[in-house]
């Protein structure tokens, strides 16, 4: 039996480590951006890059175009994710024990994966627009619609749905099948429609889980560079890959205005966490805190 | 209770740890840097036995290779071993920055392959250790001219014997044989001929990508001239004035582009891709073989030729150095000198390596390489060394670069 004592200790090692790296990098990201980089002589602490950044059109603008992206994205994998673990709960048996564990199989398989094929299946010169035009379907690969690095993000958007809809699934099943079916049953009994059952019920039952599932997803969608870097339409760059194409073109002296974007980006992310966090405990259903 | 204990000696532990790491780095601090070697016959009798590091980029499979399979096996005779560390350049850079603000005087990287922004970064920095020239590499007096333009500067950056160039590379088109009826567009104005009359069928990799930067360089030099290019100062306002009438020609060319410029692929190998299904008629890349690899790879075919523009396409070298922190010197110096040797090259040039052009003067070059790339003209439509060095431009200050980024992403990307 593995007791919590064995398992701390287990997970110390890493832990320490960590948390040691992190820790470090974080600080010193911070002590740049506020203009401290001796490496350029660069000694003076000052809030400078700070309001350069929040003055710089372009870094608001892709900004807010990212917010939106992430806050759309992690928000239709929720819906998803919330839709699909609700008919999987209700098809016990083999067959709902068999789409949880296929809901599994996703969460563990890389984005790049995802990435890698997306571009080789839906690509213009991808396998399925060759084998369209080969059975006739299509003209030319040309009149498949794009799909990767389209204006809309919609493969963007396809790679993030693959990835978080099964993760909502998976966190979503736990809470479902852990909570007490009396309730519902008592609520049936009092006359509650299934729509009242599930929104009175169910809903806050599972609210703080499906929230917290919103901030990772949200979270990640903000701060990730590979998915928009392979994916995304060069005209509608997304902030991680904006702030990365900054830092590699080995500008020094920019270092502390990029590190000054980074800090925003993180403080930006957590804000909005934060925001989510108090609003799932305000609703009902809150003070369960994700349901232990 | 006994949660805090095990919390004291997590404490405890990463303490340890700490002042262990803090001893390692003073001990460390307190050697003495080791000292480049006075002749290369001294940097083999104290190579031998040690074992020297390559910090490099490790994306590409056919370089690892040729390090793995050629040089490692040719250092073993030397009684050296080659360790190979595959690691971006920017990582290394950082690596070597951190370990000048900690005051470290020997490191772990012995030799680096570097060049353009971070020379120039690394050089103002003071990080590479030099004079690094033809008196300790004798493969350098022997194959390489100090006089070529491409061994004092590196991206119009000083070198001042800071670097060996040790692999060749310039901007080349690959074009269809059949999609352009053999009339392929040698300059800029022929291709926005072309592209009216072909709509779609012409694209380019989105800069910043390596590549797609340097053919937007390329599209620069065409229109209003390298000298024009050289001469403006690196900020916006002045490279902008210069480099106006380039951007209006890319913006004229863009409706014609593939998806009517709306997007852009964003890898070469994307762009490789659409090129081997015949959707494009042409791409580009910065090896000069690079339509015989693809063509040995199985991608493109017989059809795939290479062509230059009649007035010039950008080269650069691959340069390595030694940092001022490598442990063994005089290894790194064995090693730069076998990288560079005849032998080494000639097996670079086939096809399994990479089939990289050797930075050797022209006038330099042993014959039978030369031979050798001309015949893979001849059979795999790559270009003779005699035409690639005719049409050969030098890249401008790495400093430019990320600038012309930026407003072609203003003026041409988001124009509309």
């Amino acid at each position: 039996m593995l007791t919590k004592k064995k398992l701390i200790l287990l997970l110390s090692p890493f832990t320490i480590f960590f948390c040691f790296v992190f820790v470090s990098a974080f600080i010193k990201s911070i002590v740049t951006s506020l203009g401290y980089y001796p490496l350029m002589g660069l000694k003076t602490l000052t809030f400078k890059y700070y309001m350069t950044a929040l003055q710089d059109k372009t870094f608001l603008t892709t900004s807010l175009r990212t917010f939106c992206f992430a806050l759309l994205s992690a928000g239709l994998a929720c819906l998803g994710g919330l839709a699909l673990a609700l008919v999987l709960q209700r098809s016990t048996g083999p067959v709902g024990r068999f789409g949880f564990k296929l809901a599994q199989l996703p969460v563990m398989l890389p984005h790049i994966f995802v990435i890698l094929a997306l571009l080789q299946l839906l690509s213009q010169t991808g396998l399925v627009p060759s084998l369209l035009v080969h059975l006739g379907w299509l003209k030319g690969p040309q009149h498949f619609p794009l799909l990767v690095n389209d204006p809309l993000q919609i493969g963007i958007i396809l790679t993030y749905l693959w990835k978080e809809i099964p993760f909502v699934i998976v966190s979503l099943m736990l809470v479902l099948r852990s909570l007490d079916r009396r309730y519902s049953a008592v609520g049936q009994n009092l006359g509650a429609s299934k729509l009242q059952i599930f929104w009175h019920i169910s809903l806050p039952m599972i609210q703080p889980a499906l929230l917290n599932a919103f901030i990772i997803n949200f979270s990640f969608n903000f701060g990730a560079y590979e998915v928009p870097y392979l994916l995304g339409n060069p005209r509608r760059e997304l902030l991680p890959v904006y702030i990365y194409d900054f830092y590699v073109q080995g500008d020094l002296t920019q270092m502390p205005l990029i590190m000054s974007l980074n800090i925003l980006l993180s403080l930006f992310a957590v804000l909005c966490a934060g925001a989510v966090l108090y609003l799932s405990r305000r609703l009902p259903g809150g003070h369960l805190g994700g349901l232990k | 209770m006994k949660k805090r204990k095990f919390l004291y000696l997590g404490l405890l532990l990463s303490l340890c740890l700490l002042v262990l790491w803090g001893c390692g780095s003073s001990k460390k601090a307190a050697d003495t840097a080791d000292k480049l070697p006075t002749s290369y016959s001294q940097a083999l009798k104290d190579a031998k036995g040690k074992t020297v590091t390559y910090y490099g980029y490790g994306g590409s499979d056919t370089q690892n290779k040729w390090l793995d399979e050629v040089v490692a096996p040719m250092m073993k005779a030397k009684g050296v071993t080659l360790k190979r560390v595959p690691m971006d350049i920017d990582t290394i850079l950082n690596k070597l920055t951190n370990e000048k603000e900690a005051n470290k005087t020997s490191g772990n990287m012995d030799v680096l392959w570097i060049n353009g922004e971070n020379f120039y970064n690394a050089k103002k920095l003071n990080l590479l250790d030099g004079p690094v020239d033809g008196k300790i590499i004798p493969n350098m007096a022997k194959y390489i001219n100090s006089s070529d333009l491409d061994v004092k500067k590196d991206m119009n950056v000083a070198i001042d014997h800071l670097e060996v160039p040790y692999g060749n590379a310039q901007f080349v088109f690959v074009g269809s044989q059949s999609m352009f009826n053999g009339d392929y567009p040698t300059s800029a104005e022929k291709m926005l001929t072309w592209a009216k009359a072909n709509p779609g069928k012409l694209t380019y990799v989105a800069p910043p990508d390596f590549t797609g930067s340097a053919f937007v360089r390329n599209i620069i030099y065409e229109t209003v001239g390298y000298k024009a290019l050289n001469d403006a100062p690196a900020t916006k306002a002045g490279i902008y004035k210069v480099i106006k009438p380039s951007l209006d020609y890319l913006n004229e060319l863009k409706p014609y582009l593939w998806s009517e410029g709306k997007t852009y692929p964003k890898t070469t190998a994307q762009m490789d891709k659409m090129f081997a299904d015949h959707q494009i008629a042409m791409t580009f890349s910065y090896n000069q073989m690079y339509a015989a690899t693809q063509k040995k790879a199985g991608v493109f075919t017989d059809d795939a030729q290479t062509f230059v523009f009649d007035k010039g396409t950008i080269g650069n070298y691959n340069y390595l150095a030694i940092p001022k922190t490598a442990p063994d010197k005089a290894a790194a110096v064995v090693l730069i000198n076998t990288m560079l040797s005849q032998k080494a090259q000639t097996e670079r040039l086939k096809l399994k390596y990479g089939a990289v052009v050797p930075p050797y003067s022209a006038a330099k070059m042993p014959s039978a390489m030369t031979e050798k790339i001309n015949a893979t003209a001849e059979t795999d439509h790559t270009l003779t060394t005699q035409t690639l060095a005719d049409k050969r431009l030098p890249e401008v200050s790495g400093k430019k670069i990320p600038i012309i980024e930026s407003l072609w992403k203003e003026y041409v990307l988001n124009a509309d």
